[in-house]
């Protein structure tokens, strides 16, 4: 019955990806927030997958504007990778697509 | 007029409880309101997350009460005491990037639908429901 996500992270080189899944609600954001946090006290680059995302509010954008600002602050890279179409659509209602640095990773190995 | 499909669902007042309320809610609008659906069940899963972050417990609530009235041109949601008469003047939609919390929930349910207003609970002037209409703009719309 509880709101669902799955979060994993791997390494390469000098980046951190954080790939999620699931639904991304209030009650699974600090989750998210939590790890988000970890990677940047040592990751350089920290990617976060969206594309297995079925669902995010605003929390969830909540907790991305929060990496975005602590990545700047620690003068690290923060990027968005592969939203899912209901992700792009809430950044883009949020007006934040602009702020964000999303990557596609298709367009990125061509 | 035809009369209305109306739904209602009660639930306690926590995060885990959101998902099945989406599901609840997505499963009716799906075929009704599409494309929209998706959109609208963000906007009524912000009221109940807002609920669940900022109703005051001295509203004597312990439940989250969804009414949802599906019409031929649009959809109402009616989402009961929602908040006290004196939180009103506090519920403030914020731009994205303005620094400071909340109000990001309110500004994408202003996004979503074409009506966001207050009406007290009968009986209850100092516990405010919150009213939430969208309206399905058709090739027959005026505005279209």
């Amino acid at each position: 019955m509880s709101s669902s996500v799955t979060l994993a992270q791997c390494r390469d080189g000098p980046t951190v990806i954080i790939e999620v899944s699931g639904e991304i609600d209030m009650g699974t954001s600090p989750l998210l927030l939590q790890l988000i946090e970890e990677a940047l006290g040592t990751a350089p680059v920290l990617k976060v997958s969206l594309r297995g995302v079925d669902y995010m509010d605003s929390s969830g954008v909540a907790v991305l504007v929060q990496g975005q600002k602590l990545a700047t602050d620690l003068g690290r890279d923060f990027r968005i990778l592969d939203p899912s179409p209901q992700v792009l659509a809430v950044i883009r209602m949020a007006r934040l697509h602009q702020v964000f640095t999303i990557e596609n990773s298709e367009e990125t190995t061509g | 007029m035809p009369h209305p499909d109306r739904f209602s669902i009660t639930v306690p007042p926590q995060a885990r409880y959101l998902k099945p309320l989406r599901a609840f809610s997505s499963s009716l609008l799906a075929d009704r309101c599409s494309p929209d659906a998706d959109l609208l069940v963000l906007a009524l899963d912000e009221c109940c997350s807002n609920i669940i972050k900022y109703r005051c417990a001295s509203l004597g609530e312990n439940q989250i009460q969804v009414h949802i009235e599906i019409q031929d041109d649009c959809v109402v949601f009616r989402i009961g005491s929602f908040c006290k008469t004196d939180d009103l003047p506090m519920i403030k939609s914020r731009h994205p990037r303005e620094d400071r919390p909340g109000g990001l929930g309110i500004h994408l349910i202003a996004e979503i639908m074409d009506r966001v207003a207050f009406e007290p609970e009968p009986g209850r002037p100092e516990c405010m429901a919150l009213i939430l209409e969208k309206r399905f703009h058709t090739k027959n719309s005026p505005d279209e």
